[in-house]
This record gives structure tokens, C-alpha cells and sequence, in this order.
């Protein structure tokens, strides 16, 4: 009996062992088990959601590119907004988009180097005359819910998709497999 | 180290080492501890210390078949000389050539067909996060062609049974042959299994100028059930707009759930249209009803189903069956004889 147990026990350990050899699974341990190590990345997180509400106003406002090396978001996102104010451009306007308030919900990990965030924001947003600087609009308020995808690139965090809800929409659950894929 | 394999050779202990290490790293592969769950048991099978385990169970039976070649041993002193035992024996080294050949040939892959769509097999038609293909693994051939779909049945948001759809394949230079696939049982043909992997809706999108013309109009296949789950979709290139939707056809698939939205009868979308944070439009439509948004129109008419087929061409899975049934022949030939020799006394 004392022998049998032995080699069940054996058999535990050489797969506990034999798990942390394939590539990341001792990162991914560390991540799952270390309760500081996620909360200084999902700070990280936040960080990066800050940047990117606030470089994405400075781009709408100056309709410069400046900073655009530290925006944090793929390339698909930059070009998005970026054909969005050259329309404007084009209508000889410019759209000012003021961030009010900012409440990140919940950070949620996938793995260590996939994270989605939810986030409350409000903006208020405003048409401007290109030329003149003249306000062409009422002031109007963009209550909304944002819901974060961010991936981690050579030790930084960028967002790679968003989802844009209204505050009193109900938001859908998202499968990690869903997820995994996207990325 | 000459010693230990001297009596694990000589009692069978090296069965339940190798069976425990392998069970157990296939579990703790699903735990999440050392990475996100995998999609099968066998991609964790095809890690490197799955096929290690495989491997020193193989080398150990042909070492065990050679030592008692006169009649295999059951694990522990008891002698099992019978026919069971060898089957047993069999069933496991096929189990363990099956899953060799796997990590070498598998291929899997998913491909999203609208009703009526045809599409010809190649690596570049299956979604990109769905392949997985090993070192010699081929692409199935052939050409897919989407017949009827039946929807995945909803009770309040639970899933309550099958999706099923009617698929014409028709391989390379062969005749075309009519399967009916679903998402519990695999079909096999010409060498793949088929199954449903996900049905859902592809509502016809139009985006036109205020003019009435046409910039773009395609199929989006969307995740829309159960109704009113929505799903995101961009007319890439063109505008920098998100488009969310969902649908709620109102119809009843089971008594008593009719998916009709909160608003009114009928089928009916929900659009919600983002542009980068700034949402520019938000409301219901009915299909071919028009929204209006930033001097641009879009409309969603008619909507057909779509099926995601899921391909997998595993020539090793032509042994692991086998390899099953006869492993299971062992512990359930033991069971009724245990209960048949209590019902004899």
C-alpha cells in the first residue's frame, strides 16, 4: 500500500514538474499565484488607459500627430481615428473632445499579457470652426462605457480593440476563447 | 536508477506512474495555473512532456509485452492470463501510436458559411485563430458548400439543444456527397471529421451616401443569439465607424420564448454606431429601415444564417479510438464479472 502511494505521489510530481517546462508556463504560475504582481499591472493598465484618453483628445484637438509613438494602440485604432479627423479637416471643422470623468470598473487578465478593462467615461465633445476656432455646436455630453481589450508588446500594455456602450446598456459577457483569438 | 527500473519492471508499477503523470499533467494543463485552458485533450497531448509520457509508456509496455510475452501481467502480483488483459495491452499501445501519429498529422480548422455559400477548401479559407496544424499535417480538399441551417434552440438565454446544418462536400475530383452535421457527433468523410461549431446570423449590411449610393454592402457574419446578443463588425477602410447590433427575429423556436425585443412585433434590429468613443447613433430598426448617422445612411435587410464548420483531419485519431474501446473492455469485463460471480453465490 505504503509502495502504491508512493508511485501515485511519484507521478504527481514529475507532472507537477514536467508543467512548468512548456514556454510561459512559469510566467503564467507566477502571475496567477502572485496577488501584488497583478495589481501592479492592472495599475499598469490603468496607466495605459489614462494615456490613451488623453493623447486620443490632444490628437482630436491639434489634429497633430505628436506622440503619436506613445499612443498606446494598434495600428488599426490609430488609423480609425486619424481618417476621422481629417474628415473633419475636410469639413473645415474640428471636433474638441474634453474627458470629464474616468472610472475604471474592473481590470480582468486572460493571461499574463491579455487584459480587458472596463471603464466609465464621460466626455463632452464640441464642433470648432478650423480656421477661427469658433464653436459651430452645442456642447454635448458622451456618457459612455468602454470596454478594453489590451495586449502586452515588449513589456508594454496597448489597447487592440474597444467596445463603445451607452452607461445603461447592459454589457455582454465575453468568452477568453473570443478573446485568444482577436489578438 | 538501475535498481528503481529493475522493480518497476518487475511488479507493473510503471503503469500507474506513467498513467498518474500523464493524468495528471492533462489536468493541470486545464487548471489555468500554467496557461489559458486548452481547446482539446489533444493539443495538451501534443505538448513535449504529454508525448515524453507517451512515449516512456510505450517503451515500457514493449519492455513489459517482451518480459511476460508468455502472457501479460495485470498491474500488482495477480496473473491475468486472459484474453482481456491482452487487449488491454493492445488497446494502449495503439492508444499510444495513435496520439505519436497525431502530434505529427493533425490538422483543425473552422470556417464560417452563410446559407447557400460555397467555398473551396484551402488553408487561407479557414479563420486564422482557429488552425492548428501539425509538422505533416495536410489541408482537407475539397469544396464546402452551406445548405440549411437549424438555429441553436434558447430557453431565457440557456442552451437547450443541438445546431445542426445540411453541407454538401465535394472532394477534389469526386462526387459531391450530402452530410447533416451537428454540434454533438462529428461526421466522418474522406478522411475529416465535420461538426457545427457555432450557427448565428449574417444580416445583409448596406452603407450608402446621403445620395442613395451604394459605398458597401456585404454579409456580416455576426454572433447575434440568443436574441438580442450583440455582436461588432466595421466597414474596414471606408469610414472609421463600429457597428453593434443585434437581432431579435420574433419568432418561437421553443413554446412559450418568443424573441421579440422590448419595443415592437416583428423582426427587428438593435444598431448602436460608434465613431472612435463618440456614439452617433443608437436605436432599433426594422430590416431595410434606414439610420441616419454623420451624413451617411446604413441599413440592414435581409439576413441569412451561417454555420462554422469545424474540420479536423487526424489520422491518429484512427488508432486512439480503437485503442479506447479495447482499454475499456478491461475495467468493465472486471465489473460484470465481479457482479455476476456475487450473483452466483
Amino acid at each position: 500500500m505504503m509502495r502504491s502511494g508512493r508511485i501515485w505521489i511519484a507521478g504527481f510530481v514529475l507532472a507537477l514538474i514536467a508543467s512548468f517546462v512548456e514556454p510561459g508556463a512559469y510566467d503564467h504560475y507566477r502571475f496567477t499565484m502572485d496577488y501584488d504582481l497583478r495589481q501592479q499591472e492592472a495599475e499598469a493598465v490603468k496607466d495605459t488607459i489614462k494615456i490613451f484618453s488623453g493623447t486620443l483628445a490632444g490628437f482630436y484637438a491639434t489634429g497633430y500627430t505628436a506622440g503619436l509613438r506613445q499612443f498606446p494602440a494598434e495600428n488599426p485604432i490609430r488609423r480609425r481615428i486619424f481618417q476621422d479627423i481629417r474628415n473633419w479637416e475636410q469639413a473645415n471643422m474640428l471636433l474638441v473632445m474634453d474627458r470629464d470623468r474616468s472610472t475604471v470598473k474592473e481590470v480582468r487578465f486572460i493571461t499574463p499579457d491579455l487584459s480587458i478593462a472596463v471603464v466609465d467615461e464621460s466626455w463632452f465633445s464640441v464642433y470648432q470652426n478650423l480656421q477661427t476656432r469658433r464653436q459651430i455646436s452645442e456642447k454635448k455630453a458622451n456618457i459612455i462605457t468602454v470596454r478594453y481589450y489590451l495586449k502586452k508588446e515588449w513589456g508594454r500594455w496597448i489597447v487592440f480593440e474597444y467596445e463603445v456602450y451607452e452607461r445603461e446598456d447592459k454589457i455582454p459577457p465575453i468568452a477568453p476563447e473570443r478573446v485568444l483569438k482577436w489578438r | 536508477m538501475r535498481k528503481i527500473f529493475k522493480e518497476l519492471m518487475s511488479d507493473g508499477t510503471g503503469y500507474p506512474l506513467i498513467g498518474m503523470y500523464l493524468a495528471t499533467y492533462v489536468l493541470l494543463q486545464y487548471s489555468g495555473l500554467f496557461g489559458p485552458r486548452p481547446g482539446s485533450v489533444m493539443r495538451v497531448l501534443h505538448h513535449a512532456p504529454s508525448l515524453a509520457g507517451v512515449a516512456a509508456l510505450m517503451a515500457y509496455g514493449i519492455a513489459w509485452g517482451y518480459r511476460n510475452r508468455s502472457g501479460p501481467e495485470a498491474p500488482g502480483r495477480r496473473r491475468a492470463s486472459s484474453t482481456l488483459a491482452r487487449l488491454a495491452y493492445v488497446g494502449m499501445m495503439l492508444c499510444g501510436a495513435g496520439i505519436m501519429l497525431s502530434s505529427l498529422t493533425r490538422f483543425e480548422g473552422s470556417l464560417a458559411l452563410t446559407e447557400g455559400q460555397e467555398v473551396s477548401l484551402a488553408a487561407e479559407s479557414f479563420d486564422v485563430g482557429t488552425l492548428y496544424r501539425r509538422r505533416f499535417s495536410r489541408v482537407p480538399q475539397g469544396t464546402l458548400v452551406a445548405g440549411q441551417i437549424k438555429q441553436v434552440l434558447f430557453s431565457s438565454g440557456k442552451y437547450e439543444g443541438t445546431s445542426g446544418a445540411v453541407v454538401l462536400y465535394r472532394k477534389a475530383g469526386g462526387d459531391p456527397r450530402i452530410l447533416r452535421i451537428n454540434s454533438l457527433f462529428p461526421v466522418v468523410h474522406d478522411g475529416n471529421t465535420l461538426a457545427v461549431d457555432a450557427v448565428g446570423y449574417a444580416p445583409h449590411v448596406f452603407l450608402f451616401d446621403r445620395g442613395g449610393a451604394t459605398i458597401d454592402n456585404f454579409y456580416a457574419v455576426l454572433q447575434l443569439l440568443p436574441a438580442g446578443t450583440e455582436d461588432m463588425f466595421r466597414f474596414e477602410g471606408s469610414i472609421p465607424h463600429t457597428f453593434y447590433m443585434g437581432y431579435y427575429p420574433d419568432v418561437s423556436l421553443v413554446p412559450d420564448v418568443a424573441q421579440r425585443s422590448p419595443v415592437k412585433a416583428g423582426p427587428l434590429y438593435k444598431v448602436r454606431i460608434a465613431r472612435n468613443l463618440d456614439i452617433v447613433a443608437n436605436q432599433y430598426a426594422a430590416p431595410g429601415e434606414t439610420v441616419f448617422f454623420d451624413k451617411l445612411i446604413f441599413s440592414a435587410g435581409d439576413i441569412r444564417k451561417w454555420v462554422e464548420v469545424r474540420i479536423v483531419r487526424d489520422p491518429g485519431m484512427y488508432l486512439v479510438w480503437p485503442g479506447i474501446a479495447l482499454l475499456l473492455c478491461y475495467p468493465i469485463a472486471i465489473v460484470v464479472r465481479r457482479y455476476t460471480r456475487k450473483a452466483d453465490t
